[in-house]
């Protein structure tokens, strides 16, 4: 029920007046806190730019939870490419023992061969996310929310039994 | 749009302030939570606290009511302490560094009694990674309790003395012997009837001898001597005949006498006398109870593993207990070679990646604990209690980068008696030291039990005078214990048989015993002064209770076999008497015959001589007459007159 009243909810804050710079931004930040699997300074740091910065705070709990559950199965992948950044690229090393051993930087846990790998991708990824997004919003409001309506997976959706009792209960 | 939420800004701003304003009283959650989750993780048990207090302002905390659960006794405790003291220096903090100079434990107290179960709730096992190898201390646990299946619980002592028992008790004698494929009566059956057969041989020789005949054939020449009468030369010559006949009559019952005689020694060889076949028959049944006893499994008792099945189990568990802290001291302390900078930690998601910077402070670092308790307080016997005081030194997270290894420096007191435990886990150089050294002197057993674990009854009060060090170089582990328990007394030792009887018998018990050698190639040695003794005792029950099994089967063997036995000897001893006795008869009768001959050929010899004698007399007269005639003749007749 969560997730249909999170995704009921995207869909309202796609057709509202939420600005798509916005939306893209909090999804951005919201999977760079679903990367990292444990809660961490860096976590506190992005939830104090979501607070800080003008994005939609509806997009970045969605898009955590999104890329939380895609985070259990990219964990693997992270690792390794946590291992290869820190363990196996010398050049790197002594910024990461200078990291290591500064105040703060530590409670990240950026030594953590998941988290960095979880840094990583979501750094990778950012940019493409934002401009992807934004641009999604973009073409939904344009006209493509009515193609979307049209899609089979979404009728077939709507006329399911959990979309019923979803109805039923809703508040 | 605007990219900031100013209105939010200075509202945040101001929540992080009071936050931390307000940090002292959640400081005190923040610790506990740690300290909870860390001990947890490092001993696999529950880890209670009563209450922490935090001190901002010299980073100061105080916690009271510490318990620290056993993970292999979810009732008991494994420590616990009335007040853990500790400042922490602020700076470090900041790079997620704990360094404490100055730690305080007071009322330390080990393996006190839990209210509630100190055992975790189910958690996920963790995988080892591909590619890693298992780890030492994993090795050494799993040769440990290949060492304890194989050398161990195979020979239980306590069991083994049941054993014994069930097994000789099992040995029904008469089943056995009904069962078994016994040689003896078949052979007294074929012996019977050779006797019977040598038995009909021989009454058919006897008959063939005809004593009687002869004996009559005898007689018969005697009586017709008997009438004979010699008063002239010419009754000689008939009588001489019948002399001869007499003598040969004599010459045959000679013969007679001489093949019954010869048929005696035949019968004497051939039927055998009672003791001879008595001796034969318990050849056949020693035969048939060798056969018998070849065939029963008796259990073997032999001094060698003794000392290992009573106190093997026990020293194994000490060494597991004592690896399982080294293990702990491995893995929260790891070696690690000085140029290495860097170092791996396995966590449950991911790996920790550790930088090391020469001088800088390791991760955590408590210079030195002062260590305080005792087993008294209230409620308790305090005239016996032990009392604890000591240091330890230098535990670190890093040993390379701190420079020194960690120390335990604790002594006890009781009663003026005294222990020490001493340990040092060394790992600053390049190959990791883990010692531990343990020593008891004069101690009273009422809290403290070394033998807790073996299969001894439980001790009511005795001394204990214990060495044992526990040492782990690199992956070779050397561990020795000399251990002897003086005056004891026991609670109860009915239901612990032997074991009990030795113990209560015996002065001192010593024990020694060693672990040694690498994680594939583990050896022990355990010994102890009551080896001897009850491997002695067993064979002294053992081999009462076998004699006595063996002469119930020798008895059944006996019984089952006896009628057919005496049977055999007395049939064979009639019969022997019998032929004896007729053949016995049969010679006196000759001889008695051949006295009756002999008398009388004496007679008639005599007659024929007395008749030959007077012939001659009168033959002698007639010459003389003759001659005097003769001479008378020739004689002038003058001299006539004279004639």
């Amino acid at each position: 029920m969560f997730w249909i009243k999170l995704i009921k909810k995207f869909v309202k804050i796609l057709q509202s007046n939420v600005s798509p710079m916005q939306i893209a931004g909090g999804m951005a930040l919201g999977m760079m806190i679903g990367l990292t699997p444990f809660f961490t300074l860096f976590d506190m740091l992005i939830i104090v730019l979501v607070i800080a910065l003008n994005v939609n705070i509806a997009s970045v709990l969605l898009s955590m939870a999104v890329f939380g559950i895609i985070g259990q199965f990219t964990d693997p992948l992270s690792g390794q490419i946590g291992y290869r950044l820190l363990a196996q690229t010398e050049s790197l090393v002594p910024i990461w023992t200078a990291l290591y051993n500064m105040p703060f930087v530590p409670f990240m846990r950026f030594n953590n061969t998941v988290v960095m790998g979880g840094f990583a991708i979501s750094a990778v990824l950012f940019m493409p996310v934002l401009l992807g997004v934004r641009k999604f919003v973009i073409a939904y409001r344009a006209g493509l929310n009515k193609k979307i309506e049209n899609w089979k997976i979404v009728k077939a959706f709507k006329v399911s039994k959990i979309y019923d009792i979803y109805k039923k209960f809703r508040p | 749009m605007k990219l900031l939420r100013l209105k939010v800004i200075i509202p945040v701003i101001v929540i992080i302030i009071l936050g931390a304003i307000f940090l002292q009283p959640l400081a005190g959650w923040i610790v506990r939570k740690a300290i909870v989750s860390t001990g947890e993780a490092v001993f696999g048990a529950k880890v209670d606290v009563n209450s922490v207090k935090v001190r901002m302002k010299n980073m100061f905390v105080e916690i009271t009511g510490l318990e620290i659960g056993d993970r292999n006794d979810e009732w008991k405790n494994l420590v616990q302490a009335d007040s853990m003291k500790f400042g922490m220096r602020f700076y470090p903090l900041l790079s997620k560094k704990l360094i404490i100079d100055d730690m305080s434990l007071e009322n330390l107290a080990w393996g006190t009694t839990r209210k509630t179960s100190g055992a975790l709730p189910p958690k996920k096992t963790r995988k080892v990674k591909d590619g890693k190898e298992e780890t030492l201390s994993g090795r050494l646990f799993s040769s440990l309790k290949g060492k304890m299946k194989g050398e161990v619980e195979s020979l239980p002592v306590m069991n083994l003395t049941g054993d014994i028992k069930n097994t000789l008790e099992s040995i029904d004698a008469e089943k056995l012997v009904a069962g078994a494929d016994l040689k003896a009566p078949g052979r007294i059956d074929a012996m019977g009837a050779e006797l019977k057969d040598r038995y009909s041989k021989y009454i058919a020789e006897v008959g063939s001898l005809d004593i009687t005949g002869s004996i009559e054939a005898a007689r018969q020449a005697v009586n017709e001597i008997g009438d004979i009468s010699i008063s002239r030369q010419e009754d000689i010559k008939s009588a001489q005949e019948k002399i001869s006949a007499l003598n040969n009559q004599k010459k045959a019952l000679e013969k007679t006498s001489g093949r019954i005689n010869a048929l005696k020694k035949e019968i004497g060889a051939g039927l055998a006398d009672t003791k001879k076949i008595t001796g034969e028959i318990d050849k056949l049944i020693s035969q048939d109870y060798k056969s018998i006893l070849s065939k029963v499994k008796l259990p073997e008792v032999s001094k060698k593993g003794m000392a290992g099945a009573l106190f093997g189990r026990m020293w194994y568990d000490r060494v597991n207990k004592v690896l399982f802290y080294m293990k702990l001291a491995r893995k929260y302390m790891p070696p690690r070679k000085k140029k290495q900078d860097k170092i791996e930690i396995d966590r449950e998601r991911g790996t920790d990646i550790v930088f090391y910077r020469k001088e800088s402070l390791p991760g955590l670092l408590v210079s030195r604990v002062n260590v305080s308790g005792t087993t008294g307080g209230e409620g308790k016997d305090n005239a016996n209690a032990f009392s604890v005081e000591g240091r330890v030194f230098d535990v670190s997270s890093d040993q390379v980068l701190h420079g020194k290894p960690m120390r335990i420096d604790i002594k006890g007191q009781q009663r003026g008696r005294q222990y020490t435990i001493g340990s040092v886990f060394d790992h600053t150089g390049e190959v990791p030291v883990d010692s531990l050294l343990f020593n008891v002197d004069n101690v009273t057993l009422t809290e403290f039990n070394p033998l807790e674990g073996s299969d001894f009854p439980a001790m009511e009060s005795g001394k204990l005078d214990m060495d044992s060090v526990f040492k782990l170089e690199g992956d070779r582990l050397d561990c020795r214990m000399s251990m002897e328990v003086s005056r004891m007394k026991f609670t109860d030792t009915s239901g612990t048989g032997i074991i009990g009887e030795v113990l209560s018998s015996i002065d001192k018990l010593e024990i020694k015993a060693s672990l040694y050698g690498r994680p594939d190639n583990l050896k022990t040695r355990i010994e102890s002064n009551l080896d001897d003794i009850i491997s002695k005792k067993l064979k002294a029950i053992y081999g009462k209770k076998v004699k006595e099994l063996k002469a119930k089967i020798k008895s059944e063997l006996n019984k089952a076999i006896e009628s057919k036995k005496k049977e055999l000897i007395d049939n064979c001893g009639a019969q022997r008497k019998e032929l004896l006795a007729k053949c016995s008869t049969g010679v006196s009768d000759i001889q008695k015959e051949k006295a009756v001959i002999d008398r009388k050929i004496g007679q008639v010899s005599a007659s024929i001589k007395q008749v030959t004698e007077k012939v001659k007399k009168e033959a002698e007269r007639k010459v003389k007459e003759k001659a005097k005639d003769e001479i008378k003749k020739k004689l002038p007749s003058g001299l006539k007159k004279l004639f």
